[in-house]
């Protein structure tokens, strides 16, 4: 019997969601600031309006849903699910103001690949949008990348037991630290630090390219967010091949791939363990897929002959593969040139790649190692087993900061999540094939989409069909929260409606 | 009171020789998984010319 919720229910679903929504209008803040000091008077009309929007819904909601009763689980769950559809709702506003989208629709599909750090964009004429704009974008994708409940539990919430839930909804569930705040605390400790580091050094690079200063700095900080969130929003059209920089290059590897690691491999490395790095089931898995990938496309592309010494091969293989795996999205090649220039095997590594994602409790999607690695496991166990004599007792064991025993209920819930991933990832794909696209540029956009990576042979675009752009919208939203915070909000309509 | 909690919060300045430690750690791997697909490619170059 589904049991219908009950007015308490409602208010404190409604009042946790207030707050994350206030959050996102205090975040606007940053940009409209941006256009104060640069002058952008139209862009900072755009943000009074949209932070008007935000704090009227944010501080109304909570007014209206006063309530002292804690989040249980599935409340968790749907405030998750929930904020993100509102924060897209309304985080869409400053787009569609700008004139810079063809209809809501686009403006919303940018800005739910914004904060699940996608990258995948509808936005028209990337290269004159201004400067406060670009740092919504890339706000949206750096603060997606930690949770907009982690900034909310960090900001807004007392240290109450529901905020965990909450914390759980957004797909994290490591705890750094004993208490949920102070590990929300913590994720901002490793994120900011980058921060500070890589945008000094992408900084330091653009100027040496000849960027004056301001443009140097606001370049390094974009693209630092779009690369540490793994989201892959870039200030110009031609993402990162613009920049025709090995060094930027470089350091924007280094900066995308730190960001696709788990934020306890973080915290175990910085305090201390550094040899966890080595031994971690997710950076042990990353390191073999990784390597495969790029050994299928880099030998696949040599055999093809499409780029002229190993120094191109290796930055443009590279590059792509890395990319795609820790689910970023940055590229250093002409969309259509994965079509056109890499060919089956280089468009189907890539998938694979994108498809695997990076690590879990990270700014990445995708299946994620750590399932792969519980995968693989659980496969070699059962092979020991078969060749064992039958009063054997074969147990396997994974590390992941402390060696964790394989038990049936781990196996089945990243056999669950990895199963959940490949029909997204297939649905996507059938969907693009019925709409008239190839079946691999299909399979390749909608893998994107789902895994949250934003690497595009071309699919996406404003001219795409409608119902293409809700399905990557959708897509995107199950990918990041990993399906379980979105099953529960339908879950929590249906008894709405249904329930007694 | 608040001294101790000081010393022993997250941001306290003796804890950033560490975090500066995990930085480069993490460095130093990531660059170690760059050289490996740099290797990959001059031996594909060497086998396809």
């Amino acid at each position: 019997m589904i049991v219908r919720p009950r007015k308490e229910d409602h208010l404190v679903i409604g009042k946790y969601t207030g707050k994350v929504i206030t959050g996102v209008g205090l975040l606007m803040v940053v940009p409209m600031i941006t256009s104060i000091v640069l002058g952008e008077w139209d862009t900072v009309v755009d943000f009074v309006i949209s932070i008007a929007a935000c704090l009227i819904f944010g501080f109304g909601t909570q007014l209206l849903c006063r309530t002292e009763k804690d989040l249980s689980w599935s409340h968790g769950l749907v405030v998750a699910s929930g904020s993100w559809g509102m924060a897209t709702v309304l985080g869409a506003l400053p787009h569609w103001l700008s004139g810079h989208e063809g209809t809501y629709l686009d403006a919303m599909f940018d800005v739910m690949s914004g904060y699940t750090t996608t990258g995948l964009y509808l936005l028209q004429d990337l290269d004159h949008v201004s400067y406060g704009l670009n740092m919504w974008r890339h706000l949206l994708t750096y603060a997606g990348g930690q949770g907009i409940v982690v900034i909310a539990l960090t900001f807004l919430f007392k240290g109450t037991a529901g905020a965990y839930k909450v914390y759980v909804g957004e797909g994290k569930d490591e705890r750094l630290l004993p208490n949920v705040v102070q590990t929300a605390r913590a994720i901002w400790l490793v994120s900011l630090a980058w921060l500070g580091v890589g945008t000094l050094a992408l900084f330091i690079t653009g100027m040496a390219l000849g960027q004056e200063p301001v443009r140097a700095f606001l370049h390094g900080l974009w693209v630092f967010m779009g690369a540490w969130s793994t989201g892959g929003f870039a200030p110009q059209s031609y993402n990162t091949m613009w920049y025709h920089s090995l060094t930027y290059e470089v350091i924007s590897v280094v900066i995308f791939i730190a960001g696709s690691f788990n934020f306890a491999l973080h915290w175990a490395v910085w305090t201390g363990k550094r040899k966890e790095i080595l031994r971690n089931v997710e950076t042990v898995s990353f390191s073999i897929t990784l390597t495969l990938t790029v050994l299928i496309a880099t030998f696949g592309l040599a055999k093809a002959g499409v780029y002229p010494d190993a120094m191109t091969l290796f930055r443009k293989a590279f590059y792509q593969l890395a990319s795609g795996h820790t689910t970023t999205g940055f590229s250093t090649i002409y969309s259509r040139a994965f079509v056109t220039q890499w060919g089956p095997v280089g468009v189907m590594a890539t998938t694979i790649a994108m498809a695997i994602g990076a690590s879990a409790c990270s700014t990445a999607g995708g299946i994620k190692g750590i399932r792969m690695g519980v995968i693989f496991k659980a496969f070699m166990q059962d092979i020991r087993k078969a060749i064992s004599p039958e009063s054997a007792v074969v147990r396997a064991k994974y590390h992941h900061v402390h060696d964790v025993y394989l038990e049936d209920g781990l196996v089945r819930s990243a056999m669950t999540i990895t199963i959940a991933y490949l029909v997204l990832y297939a649905l996507t794909a059938i969907v693009g094939t019925l709409y008239g696209y190839d079946f691999l540029q299909a399979a390749f956009e909608g893998v994107s989409a789902a895994s949250n990576t934003g690497l595009s042979c071309g699919v996406t675009s404003p001219g795409m069909p409608a119902v293409m752009k809700v399905l990557y919208i959708v897509a995107m939203w199950l990918g990041r929260l990993e399906f379980m915070s979105v099953f529960a909000l339908a879950g929590y309509a249906v008894s709405i409606v249904r329930g007694k | 009171m608040s001294r101790r909690r000081g010393e022993n919060g997250i941001t306290h300045i003796k804890r950033w020789p560490d975090y500066i430690g995990g930085i480069l750690t993490e460095t130093g791997f990531i660059l170690g998984l760059t050289l490996v697909a740099f290797l990959l490619a001059v031996i594909a170059q060497v086998i396809y010319r």
